[in-house]
């Protein structure tokens, strides 16, 4: 009996315990204790006062209460407090995963005791009011084997309640519908949640290749982001969860496509069309903005159609900002050995054969780009490696803008050294597109638009409200209320599990433009093996696990809303009290 | 109109499009009609093929500060003192049930207080798993899955060894990690009971997972200080001891060198 075998050879097994003084008796406070009769240093001035790492803590009124707690910390304290020199202890302090954990940490208690006090506070409200009615409703009042019935009913709910609150999501809670994407670290599902119904896309990444190639941060700053947000602008993550093998994330299902399928589907749009689209794009990447964070990566599939056809942004992984990973390294590295091309003749200003060119270059999906890395979107400053800023995303909007009036990106060559070449001398790459009668594809305004976008830094717009006040923009009188108009398009969807937009898996002939993808991602496992037998010891993610607020768990019957207190100022915490 | 002759073009997808909203105000002059299925109005409330991104946003409650949380929890509980509150078995709940959805909560809590500090605790900083110089806990390999080997068997238990804190403690939270895992100890089907030692098991761990809020305390205070997370420390430990005592989990004597820090905790 493996399972049930808490027998007492289980208990105590490490409970010896060893001083210097021979007391063999476990944990046992021994008399004339040095941690009893000596009080060590005072911890008050701390010991990395005014450092650049934190403000310095403010001096807070001890109260009795903490006063004693304050005391008892001081005893506790060696004599040699630190055993980092300040150096190293900054050091380590500043580097990227300890910062990121004492934020997601500070996240994590506040949620926890948010959800615990609503918890406790709307089961009271739950059990009054079902005694309540077990005593007044006359169906119950006068019945007591009913009125005992009809309590016990309630008390197996409460428990089946705290019960489900008390599971992590497994991978086995989720019901695959299909498969909806794939990349080189592992793929996406649509899902269903057997037990809330919710539908959801279900990304499930490889966490040993992760590790191994350095790509944790990214997998965790996309979860940071959406754990952080309630825009509606971002797709919402609705749970994340581990186990050894594989990281999740069950992200809310946007049925509608990617903004590329629009594409491939249209060619291009009419101008009022791609402003309505371009002015949500903006709005998104903005909302990220918001939280401090830069896309670096934007592209046409990053941007999803919801069901009732507004946008929203996806895929934040590479939103780390600092860390460089090896597409944009890759991309560096073609762009710093990009020789001279024979033959190279600057772009057409002809729409139509910019267009041919473009379709017979790489097809419509660009699939095998994403892989290899083609910077069509990207900023030039991206890679060379310059400092950059923010709107190095508008310089991809502002592509976008460019490929959604005309059907190419403006600096699409006919094969991909090409547009490498045409992005390095960018200033007479970019041309104004014409019709075979010379007459100009865009309007001025739109044009003003794009060169103010696709520009220099010190040329580019330089934030959000520039963007907005723009001649182009001119028709939008309230950016709060973009998701209020009626979309040019919107999905046509059977049922909440359609996944039409999305391509088919099944499909093998569908499946060959995924072959960079897969070859991508067999390589990628290939490495995993070559690199030994070595066991990547248990490597579990702290701070990964997350379930949504409004999942369905979560609710007993008629919800009262509790919290809804307004965000006020975040107030400076006592440095030696508890918060409740 | 460019819409339209390029929609049927080349597309992907050739049994798919947009449909194109006749209410638009800016979709062009000839909508398409071509949908099996009834035009979907403008009120999404209408749409029957209603996802999760539809679903209002207003149910999802407000997080606000901490201040906030426990002004509410404690005008609401009617006491000075939510936690004493808190912890309380509702009227009529099933033991087991309280303890196990506490013991999980409390050891996420540990895992990620102990997890901002791991850059702080390795071999070097902590070579042993000690709560001021008075106590060293020790770790015992446990033997259990040693059922082939008769003389093995009979030979153990292993000596008691002397780890670093970083290892103990990763030790102590992957035996902890692998009761939770076993669904006849922390069952997860709704009705399985709980296993009739659960208690004894809870106590247990219980007293195991305290040692590190000992470590931490002795050993990691400043650095807890400086990340800002001293009162998110304080909170737990004051809510595990408020929980540990209503419960009886954790004897006077296992609070070793944090047993003053605790009857502060716990008013005595």
């Amino acid at each position: 009996m493996e399972n049930v075998s808490i027998g007492s050879n289980m208990m105590d097994v490490d409970t010896s315990y060893r001083s210097n003084n021979n007391f063999n008796k476990e944990n046992l406070t021994p008399l004339n204790s040095p941690t009893k009769s000596i009080l060590h240093q005072s911890p008050t001035s701390t010991p990395y006062k005014n450092s650049r790492f934190q403000q310095p803590l403010t001096p807070t009124p001890v109260t009795n209460a903490n006063r004693n707690l304050h005391d008892n910390i001081n005893q506790l304290q060696p004599p040699t407090k630190y055993k980092l020199s300040p150096d190293e202890f900054y050091k380590k302090a500043n580097n990227p995963k300890t910062k990121r954990l004492a934020s997601v940490a500070q996240l994590y208690f506040l949620d926890y005791y948010c959800d615990m006090f609503d918890y406790v506070i709307n089961r009271r409200e739950r059990t009054n009011f079902v005694e309540q009615k077990l005593l007044t409703d006359p169906n119950f009042a006068n019945d007591l084997q009913r009125q005992q019935l009809e309590w016990k009913n309630y008390i197996g709910r409460e428990r089946a309640l705290l019960r489900k609150r008390r599971l992590k999501p497994k991978h086995k809670d989720f019901q695959m519908i299909t498969q909806v994407g794939q990349g080189g670290y592992g793929q996406v599902f649509l899902a269903r949640k057997k037990d809330t119904r919710e539908i959801c896309a279900l990304k499930i990444l490889n966490k040993k290749l992760l590790v191994k190639l350095d790509e944790t941060r990214h997998v965790l700053t996309e979860r940071d982001i959406l754990t952080n947000t309630r825009s509606e602008w971002l797709v919402k993550l609705l749970y994340a969860f581990q186990d050894p093998e594989k990281v999740f994330l069950a992200m809310e299902f946007v049925p509608g496509g990617d903004f590329r399928t629009l594409l491939n589907n249209t060619g291009y749009l009419i101008p009022p069309h791609a402003r309505f689209y371009i002015s949500e794009m903006f709005a998104a990447v903005n909302s990220l903005h918001e939280l401090g964070f830069t896309h670096r990566d934007l592209k046409p599939e990053n941007f999803l159609i919801d069901s009732k056809g507004h946008i929203k942004l996806t895929d934040f992984g590479l939103a780390a900002g600092t860390v460089s990973n090896d597409r944009i390294e890759s991309m560096r590295i073609k762009l710093r050995d990009l020789e001279d091309l024979d033959n190279y003749q600057v772009p057409s200003r002809l729409m139509t054969e910019r267009q041919k060119i473009f379709k017979q270059s790489q097809g419509h999906h660009n699939l095998a780009n994403s892989i290899v890395g083609s910077p069509d979107y990207m900023a030039l400053e991206v890679l060379e490696g310059k400092n950059y800023d923010f709107t190095i995303d508008y310089w991809s909007l502002g592509c976008m803008l460019f490929e959604a009036l005309c059907g190419y990106p403006p600096f699409s060559g006919s094969k991909q050294e090409e547009t490498y070449y045409n992005l390095k001398h960018w200033k007479t790459a970019l041309r104004r597109p014409q019709t075979k009668d010379g007459r100009y594809v865009f309007s001025d305004r739109t044009w003003n638009l794009i060169i103010k976008l696709i520009a220099s830094p010190n040329q580019r717009l330089r934030n959000f409200k520039q963007v907005q006040q723009l001649a182009y923009f001119g028709d939008i009188k309230d950016w709060d209320k973009l998701r209020e108009r009626t979309p040019p398009f919107t999905p046509q969807l059977d049922n909440e599990e359609d996944a039409g937009y999305f391509d088919d898996f099944e499909d093998e002939e569908m499946m060959m433009k995924y072959k960079d993808v897969f070859a991508r991602q067999e390589e990628n496992e290939q490495l995993l093996e070559k690199s030994g037998v070595r066991k990547i010891k248990q490597n579990n993610f702290i701070g990964f696990t997350f379930k949504h607020k409004s999942n369905p768990n979560n609710k007993f019957g008629n919800e009262i809303n509790l919290l809804n207190i307004g965000n006020s100022q975040r107030s400076r915490l006592d440095p030696l009290a508890t918060l409740y | 109109m460019a819409l339209l002759q390029n929609f049927n073009t080349h597309s992907l997808r050739s049994t798919r499009g947009f449909n194109l909203k006749q209410t638009s105000p800016i979709s062009s002059p000839n909508p398409i009609h071509n949908s099996v299925l009834p035009q979907t109005s403008n009120n999404q409330n209408q749409n029957p093929y209603q996802t999760i991104n539809l679903q209002p946003s207003t149910s999802t409650q407000q997080v606000s500060t901490h201040k906030d949380i426990r002004n509410y929890a404690e005008q609401t509980l009617g006491s000075d003192n939510a936690l004493i509150q808190a912890v309380k078995l509702p009227r009529d709940e099933d033991l087991n049930e309280w303890l196990a959805i506490h013991v999980v909560d409390f050891y996420n809590q540990i895992n990620m207080l102990y997890g901002t500090i791991t850059e702080f605790c390795s071999p070097k900083t902590c070579p042993r798993m000690i709560a001021t110089e008075e106590y060293e806990y020790l770790w015992q390999e446990s033997n259990t899955n040693n059922h082939t080997d008769l003389n093995n068997s009979i030979s153990s238990p292993k000596r008691p060894i002397s780890l670093p804190a970083c290892e103990y403690i990763e030790n102590l939270m992957n035996w902890v990690q692998n009761f939770f895992d076993n669904d006849n100890i922390f069952p997860s089907k709704i009705g399985s009971p709980f296993p009739h030692q659960f208690p004894t098991l809870v106590k247990t761990i219980f007293k195991r997972l305290f040692r590190i809020y000992a470590h931490i305390y002795c050993h990691h205070f400043h650095e807890i200080s400086e990340l800002g997370l001293q009162s998110h420390l304080n909170t737990s430990l004051k809510h595990y001891v408020l929980f540990a005592n209503e419960f009886q989990l954790i004897s006077q004597k296992d609070y070793g060198p944090l047993e003053d820090l605790v009857d502060t905790m716990l008013n005595k």
